[in-house]
């Protein structure tokens, strides 16, 4: 019932902690929301007494979020704190608009994250190389080294936004092990292929003799990076539970995303 | 009996839970009900907070829950059954001398005779 799930993501849902912990705080507060509804229906009371009852007997919104707050790691509440350039970026970048397809905004969002990584990576370089006693790159191997980076940042980006979410919501709908550890594999060698395409590129695009059996283990990087997304993205087209909460309209300054 | 209010129980409420899951498994629902009834109806506590105290003590490993497994026999979501562990045992217990010292002493004090 949509006004029993209102109830409890007015309380879960500025709370600062993991999507999975705040489902479980979802779907355990409901329960017991509902079983006070019904023992209230049982008593004779009409809907909307019912409902009031509900509110009544569950507490202060206010009280029981700090209490639940409190209950969450702190390292876990920090990690999930706003900052200033988070807001920017995903309230600018991370919304879709409106009348946007999910693709136009998911190339959106990896342009501009090619364009941060390239710059970032443009960045790193320049301030290396003097410190990199004897390597002279080529004409064309940096700017080469640069769009190649950013590329694949974007390429990246793109598929771990659109596999990301929906994998995400299966894993905690089904808080099966496997789905969750199959998760954790993937995004560790995600960041293994990303430090692995860094280490490589660095190395190929400053030294002019390169092995041809490096240029192998590139494209094995390149190559691997959506090999190993591929059986995850599976999961896009199954239908997740966080969307029933992400959608309920709640109380004012409680607009934050579960 | 006058009603006690939930703001009294607050620095109790987690060793209440412990008391009623060493009774028994059971879901926030049933803890609620159970402390309800055993405190004879003059427990007078807002049921949000139960599961704070509940994500507390599973944090500190006083307490293991799993979802049950079967919803077929009635309608609604999941619940979530606690159990106490060893060492919630011991907490409780050690939660029960401290309560019992408390007792003597303050009640010393309050009820000393004029």
């Amino acid at each position: 019932m949509t006004e029993l799930r209102v109830i409890v993501e007015n309380v879960v849902r500025p709370v600062r902690a993991r999507i999975g912990r705040k489902l479980r705080m979802c779907e355990e507060l409901l329960t017991h929301v509902t079983a006070v509804y019904d023992e209230e229906i049982q008593r004779g009371s009409t809907h909307a007494e019912a409902l009031r009852h509900t509110q009544q007997r569950f507490g202060d919104n206010e009280a029981i979020r700090d209490d639940l707050q409190s209950s969450v790691p702190r390292w876990e509440a920090m990690s999930f704190t706003q900052i200033g350039w988070q807001q920017w970026s995903w309230g600018q970048w991370g919304t879709r608009r409106q009348n946007e397809t999910k693709s136009h905004q998911l190339t959106r969002i990896a342009v501009l994250h090619g364009f941060l990584s390239a710059g970032l990576y443009a960045l790193i370089l320049f301030a290396g190389l003097p410190f990199m006693g004897g390597v002279s790159p080529g004409p064309y191997q940096v700017p080469w080294g640069i769009l190649v980076f950013g590329l694949l940042q974007a390429v990246s980006i793109w598929m771990l936004h659109w596999s990301g979410p929906a994998l995400l919501d299966k894993t905690i709908e089904h808080e099966g092990t496997n789905r969750q550890f199959l998760f954790r594999v993937a995004g560790f060698f995600f960041m293994l292929s990303h430090m692995l395409i860094l280490g490589l590129s660095v190395y190929l695009f400053l030294d002019p003799s390169i092995p041809a059996s490096t240029w192998g283990l590139l494209i094995g990087a390149v190559v691997g990076l959506p090999g190993l997304f591929a059986p995850l993205l599976g999961y896009q087209f199954w239908p997740g539970r966080l969307v029933e909460w992400q959608h309920l309209l709640l109380q004012k300054n409680n607009d934050r995303t579960i | 009996m006058e009603k006690i209010d939930g703001n009294k129980l607050r620095g109790h409420l987690d060793a209440m839970v412990l008391s009623v899951l060493d009774q028994r498994d059971a879901h926030g629902f049933e803890i609620m009900q159970q402390i309800e009834k055993q405190g004879s109806g003059a427990l007078h506590m807002k049921e949000g907070t139960l599961y704070p105290a509940l994500y507390r003590l599973e944090e500190a490993g006083l307490v293991k829950a799993q979802w049950e497994d079967d919803t077929s026999s009635r309608r609604g979501p999941r619940r979530r059954i606690y159990h106490i562990t060893v060492k919630g045992k011991k907490e409780l217990n050690r939660q029960r001398v401290t309560w019992r010292q408390f007792v003597d002493v303050v009640g010393n004090i309050v009820e000393a005779p004029k």
